[in-house]
């Protein structure tokens, strides 16, 4: 059943339009990426459909009911929705307030709130903070902690923006985990907002890419025919001229492989060789870089600004892309 | 020396709790409280709705209250006479030269200010706030409450400062309360008069009053802040 029905949306701010969607649905229970560069269309689309704004043209469908934009009913519908912002703010309270905030204005009574809130903190292993002042916690902390006041009041949808791109590893690995545990449970429909091309694919199955504030087909990235070869005991699959990856886990013939641009490592080469070639772009996206190298065959690599800023990589440059098996799928053709 | 002596003798007035000195604390601490209190009723509201709230004459208000800032207590008090002088308005009440009069003037003196630094602090106030009480489920009134929550050091340090410019006010005090004995001195016109007589002991020992009360409501509001940001 379709959580989610979007008609004929079309959002326009200061006469240019952010937003052209003929026609989204998102399904009850599903995990969906939202993909796209800076200025797609992603946040408005998140601010539609947690119903803060509403669309200048276009029908919106809640449950199979049509969205009132009016105050009243939207309150209503708002209370089926969570939504844990790139940046989210702490109310200035307790932690245990502020995840029991949404509670409170339910009326639910205090002993169940309190449960809720216990399990809601116990979700996102922050129990030992609940009477810690919530406006001091650190960044991930934050992000935990928004995320637990979201889950608190049980939404149907959970919405995170961007929850990872500003919190230390340690952070983004357990709110991955806790995405995961969500996705598996299958009761909350999550929407997730992303640049991360690996952390999209692991967390949700379906795709929501938008480019200039329209849907679009995600770019295949990395998806090569080749043949794939036996080599000193390795089965390799040959995508062109000096460029070439492991394949492990297929045998001798043809076939499709699929490299994971987030597990690729470049980095400056000195002369010419397998899988050496010229960096041709580098595109910031949010808190990610992407990059294109002319292996033959454009490879598609993306990583951290850190890391990006680490390696010393610039247009022009010869670099070594490092492939890991892991980092291949591939698929036989019979 | 002579500094020295009237601040000896205005300290043995203020720890002989002398009766004059007390009862002229008590007015000014009563007719200071009630038209803060006033001023605080209109002011906070109204100023939260002008902050929060989109309207074209929005600025225009703005500038109209920030205006309002430095209206001098003389005009403030002549406006308020001529309405309650036998031949004014509200002259049948019967108010001018009681503390009524005064509370009357100096809710017109603070309110513009309880109302300008509330629109300055509602305005500071981070719109994740207002969008993550409204996703959490919140109705416009608890969204103002937690608008309000989040601004309320702010609205309390606006509060501090009209309850400090009413208690260290001359001129309404002066003309609409007339500094009758007993009746409507307060510290600021007993100073007045006293420096006027030439004596200074007891002006002094209510100038020490006054920065002590300055000094407690400070105190008290620093600790508020500490305590909730524990």
């Amino acid at each position: 059943m379709s959580l989610f029905e979007l008609r004929d949306v079309r959002v326009v701010y200061d006469g240019r339009v952010v937003l052209d969607l003929p026609r989204l649905n998102i399904e009850e229970g599903e995990a969906y990426s939202l993909q796209g560069p800076n200025g797609a269309g992603k946040s408005t689309l998140l601010g539609l459909i947690s119903f803060l704004n509403a669309p200048h043209q276009g029908q919106v469908r809640f449950e199979g009911g049509p969205v009132v934009w009016k105050e009243a009913s939207l309150r209503v519908l708002r209370r089926n929705v969570g939504l844990v912002e790139q940046h989210p703010v702490m109310f200035s309270r307790s932690v245990r307030e502020n995840v029991g905030y949404g509670l409170a204005i339910r009326g639910v009574d205090k002993a169940r709130r309190e449960r809720l809130v216990d399990e809601a903190l116990d979700l996102v292993g922050l129990a030992h903070l609940a009477d810690s002042y919530a406006p001091r916690l650190s960044g991930g902390e934050t992000q935990r902690v928004a995320i637990a006041r979201s889950l608190a009041s049980r939404p149907k949808v959970l919405l995170l923006d961007e929850p990872t791109a500003s919190v230390d590893t340690q952070n983004r690995v357990i709110i991955e985990q806790i995405v995961a545990d969500l996705r598996d449970r299958g009761d909350t429909t999550i929407v997730l907002c992303t640049h991360n091309r690996s952390q999209a694919a692991a967390l949700c199955p379906k795709v929501i890419y938008l480019e200039d504030g329209r849907l679009a087909a995600r770019p295949l990235s990395n998806s090569y025919a080749g043949q794939f070869v036996d080599d000193n005991g390795q089965t390799w699959c040959r995508i062109a001229t000096g460029f070439r990856v492991p394949v492990p886990q297929c045998g001798p013939g043809r076939g499709r492989v699929v490299i994971e641009p987030g597990a690729v490592r470049l980095s400056v080469a000195s002369a010419p060789g397998l899988n050496r070639g010229i960096l041709t772009r580098v595109r910031l996206e949010g808190d990610m870089v992407s990059l294109s190298i002319d292996l033959g065959r454009p490879l598609h690599v993306q990583m951290g600004l850190k890391e990006f800023w680490g390696a010393g990589l610039e247009i022009g440059a010869l670099v070594q892309a490092e492939i890991p098996a892991a980092a291949v799928e591939c698929h036989m053709v019979s | 020396m002579f500094f020295l002596d009237s601040l000896w003798a205005a300290l043995k007035l203020l720890f002989e709790f002398d009766a004059e000195l007390l009862h002229i604390v008590g007015v000014s601490l009563n007719v200071s409280f009630w038209s803060t209190a006033a001023a605080c009723i209109l002011g906070v509201p109204a100023g939260f709705l002008i902050g929060v709230g989109r309207f074209r004459a929005k600025q225009a208000t703005i500038t109209f209250f920030n205006t309002m800032l430095a209206l001098p207590t003389v005009v403030i008090g002549l406006l308020v006479y001529s309405l309650l002088s036998r031949r004014g308005v509200f002259g049948s009440l019967g108010w001018l030269y009681t503390q009524k009069a005064m509370i009357f003037g100096q809710i017109i003196l603070i309110t513009p200010i309880v109302i300008a630094f509330t629109i300055a602090a509602v305005g500071r106030i981070d719109d994740r706030y207002r969008r993550t009480a409204l996703t959490l489920g919140a109705s416009p009134w608890q969204v103002a409450l937690v608008v309000l929550r989040e601004a309320r050091f702010s609205i309390m340090a606006a509060i501090v400062a009209a309850f400090g410019r009413v208690i260290s006010e001359i001129g309404i005090s002066m003309m609409l309360g007339g500094n009758a004995k007993g009746f409507t001195r307060t510290m600021t016109t007993a100073m007045a008069l006293e420096y006027d007589k030439g004596e200074f002991v007891l002006a002094l020992g209510l100038g020490i009053v006054l920065l002590a009360i300055s000094l407690a409501v400070n105190v008290l509001l620093g600790y508020a802040q500490g305590r909730t940001q524990r």
